[in-house]
């Protein structure tokens, strides 16, 4: 319990020292998978508390088509796939984080997006139309924040240099767009198949 | 035993009472369906409806109820052969442009407001007395001083004429002397249809196959030029083209975006609204799917003396009818797919304004903001609906629609709903809120989904000072722009409430900290001197 409280608290080293939270992340000990975890939980939060709570004049979902299963996969899919697609390049790359290593950084990356989200959240109560502008700012502070957390959290975790880190980030994105049109292509194939089988069986249950 | 009947008899009480609460239902229940009945015996065929925030069509009252649909052979007049345009003068008058094979279908009808006809042209009187039948009459125009403006196709000539049907001048259409824009090409497809006359004279013609923009004419009747062409957006690959291309190939380049009107109306402050025809579809979809509509993929636009196009577009979607056009499973109208192809547009009192699609033979009336107040009609004949739609004109709370494929036209008038919200819109724009609102509030009786009624409420609780009250009015009318209006109001009036509390708490709190902190402090000091002299042992 205390060490998740650890690992909570080092996120805000990780934004204060980027290099050096990342490095001691990888190479220390510090912060632990069950507090990423956590953060993770919290990002999905915060998105659910931005639809539901969002001021009326920004607000923009439609609650008859909200869904909680659909904004939770919105977040823990993305994740999972740049970490897996980030594994399976820099393995290749000579990289030195491991699977564990990416998935924390990236993680630990997430908590300004999540801060200023519930910021945001909180401003849209209390702005009107016109004042828009200063929640965009927010919001895109912490997008920014947040890539660039990413950005140096993948470049501390594999000791890359910083173009071997554009390079391998540009290859990771082109490696995601990889799984998903993989997963499409076994989704359509399975799909036939079972509709085949099924077409075989309706056919035989008709032919008894 | 005698208790026993006591309970029995007691029961019987009961079971009475409630059968006669039940039967007071049913009859109370009866009695709705009956009033039900008399609302049916004047509803349209077609459900009519709006749109709310969503894109989600969502029943309304029949805004209009059918009056009377008339024909040339119930008239006695004679079939008429292709009815081109109908126009509603300022007294009420119709006008019907018809045009047909033989000389006698070339013809323009005066009706009364309840279509009664009260004279018939064939043609016009020149200055020598002779009578000059029209070729082919596809638009008219009345000005308020009377004077009758035909657009006659084939013989491409604009005619001014007086209700005698003397002939006041004769516009030619466009020459090579006029202007060099005028190509051999251009007179050759030049076909005036459709014309308005605004309050200067001048006078915009519609005109079928020319695609550079609405033809006009100065007060005088000379070619002036072309209005609202195309806009050519600086296209990064054409500027390339034109950088390498030759002279000779840049003058056989078109220089405008071609644009075809296939309609025109004039508005009370004398703004000109076309309706446009081909415009691409792809681009009326994505503006219907993001909610925001622009010139680019307007299909009705109300264009100034410089043909910018200023229409207001601030409802929940652009002002494109139909926006259920995505999902075509569940479309109850799948034969008719894409998005309304609007023919004709009326003006209304108050900047209100109705379309007609002829896809699907609805007709849509949108206020001065662009918010969408209702859409009825439909697609079936037999059911009173439309075949081919092809013009529409209001006079008042009536509004006549003229049907090409069967040869008819049809009025409407308004129902007790619509009058409500026409009634609403006009207090509220000549600033009479009160009186407003009370109408909204009988629409609201009439149909509590009506988005607009709550927004109308909404802004005269704003002018009545109730900030509180206009935001949760607006929040159910789903008006953004205003809620946030009603919004500032109400942090101003909490900010200053509010500010003189605060700022005396705050200050009393730091006082009494600052205090409690120099208190503790001489304490500490205090004990220090108490404990060096040795007065007090630790």
């Amino acid at each position: 319990m205390k060490s998740i409280g650890k690992g909570l608290r080092y996120s805000f080293t990780i934004m204060a020292h980027p290099i050096r939270g990342f490095y001691e992340m990888r190479f220390e000990k510090q912060g632990n998978v069950v507090s990423c975890l956590i953060l993770l939980v919290l990002m999905v939060a915060s998105l659910i508390f931005q639809k539901q709570y969002t001021g009326f004049i920004f607000n923009s979902t439609n609650l008859k088509e909200f869904n909680i299963l659909l904004e939770i996969s919105n977040v823990v899919a993305p994740v999972l796939l740049w970490c897996i697609a980030n594994w399976s390049i820099t393995v290749l790359m000579d990289g030195e984080g491991r699977f564990v290593d990416i998935f924390m950084a990236t993680c630990y990356a997430t908590v300004p997006f999540t801060i200023t989200t519930f910021i945001g959240v909180l401003m849209s109560r209390f702005l009107s139309i016109n004042e828009q502008t200063f929640i965009g700012l927010v919001l895109g502070i912490g997008v920014a924040f947040t890539a660039l957390l990413i950005f140096f959290g993948i470049l501390t975790v594999h000791q890359f240099t910083v173009m071997k880190n554009i390079f391998s980030i540009i290859l990771t994105i082109a490696g995601m767009a990889f799984i998903v049109f993989l997963i499409l292509l076994f989704a359509g194939v399975f799909d036939e198949m079972f509709r085949y089988i099924a077409g075989v069986i309706t056919e035989i249950q008709l032919r008894m | 035993m005698k208790k026993n009947s006591q309970v029995f008899r007691f029961l019987t009480v009961i079971v009475t009472v409630l059968c006669m609460g039940a039967g007071s239902l049913i009859v109370s229940a009866e009695s709705s369906d009956a009033g039900m009945e008399q609302i049916n015996a004047q509803k349209l065929s077609f459900s009519s409806y709006t749109y709310n925030n969503w894109g989600v069509p969502v029943k309304c009252p029949d805004p209009y109820t059918i009056e009377k649909a008339v024909t040339g052979v119930t008239l006695g007049i004679g079939d008429f052969k292709k009815p081109n345009d109908l126009f509603a003068d300022h007294k009420g008058n119709i006008y019907l442009a018809a045009s047909g094979d033989t000389a006698a279908d070339n013809r323009l009808i005066k009706f009364d407001s309840r279509l009664k006809v009260i004279k018939i042209w064939t043609g016009y009187t020149d200055s020598s007395g002779a009578v000059v039948p029209f070729k082919e009459p596809q638009g008219v125009f009345v000005t308020p001083e009377d004077s009758i403006y035909v657009a006659d196709g084939i013989s491409k000539n604009i005619i001014e004429m007086d209700q005698q049907g003397k002939a006041i001048r004769i516009i030619a259409p466009p020459s090579k002397q006029d202007s060099t824009i005028i190509t051999d090409d251009f007179i050759e497809r030049y076909r005036p249809s459709k014309l308005v006359v605004d309050s200067t004279g001048r006078i915009h013609v519609v005109a079928i196959s020319v695609n550079e923009g609405i033809v006009d004419f100065d007060p005088d009747g000379k070619f002036e030029g072309f209005l609202a062409a195309g806009k050519v957006n600086a296209n990064p690959m054409e500027v390339l083209w034109k950088k390498i291309s030759t002279q000779a190939q840049l003058d056989k380049m078109q220089d405008f975006v071609p644009i075809e009107y296939n309609n025109i109306s004039l508005d009370n402050e004398d703004f000109i609204f076309a309706t446009a025809a081909a415009i691409d579809e792809k681009i009326v979809r994505s503006e219907i799917h993001s909610g925001r509509g622009t010139e680019n993929g307007a299909l009705v636009r109300r264009l100034n003396m410089l043909g910018k196009d200023i229409l207001r577009r601030k409802g929940f979607g652009p002002p494109s009818g139909d926006y259920d056009i995505f999902d075509l499973d569940n479309n109850m109208d799948a034969a008719y797919k894409g998005i309304s192809h609007m023919v004709d547009v009326a003006n209304g009192s108050e900047g209100t304004y109705t379309v007609l699609d002829d896809n699907r033979s609805r007709i849509f009336t949108y206020d001065s903001e662009g918010n969408l107040l209702y859409a009825f009609g439909g697609p079936d004949v037999t059911a009173g609906g439309f075949r081919t739609p092809n013009s529409i004109a209001q006079s008042g709370s009536y509004l006549y629609v003229l049907d090409s494929g069967t040869r008819t036209i049809t009025v409407f008038r308004r129902t007790e709903f619509g009058e409500n919200i026409s009634q609403a819109i006009m207090w509220q724009e000549s600033g009479d809120y009160h009186k407003s609102a009370e109408l909204w509030n009988m629409v609201l009786t009439q149909n509590a989904n009506y988005d607009q009624a709550y927004s109308g409420l909404g802004k005269a609780a704003y002018r009545d000072g109730e900030y509180e009250k206009a935001m949760e009015l607006f929040e159910l009318g789903y008006n953004k722009d205003w809620y946030s209006r009603a919004y500032v109001e109400y942090r101003k009036k909490v900010v200053a409430d509010w500010f003189a509390p605060a700022a005396v708490t705050v200050f009393i709190a730091v006082s009494i900290l600052l205090t409690i902190v120099k208190v503790r402090k001489v304490i500490t000091r205090k004990k220090m001197e108490a404990l060096e002299k040795g007065w007090i042992d630790l």
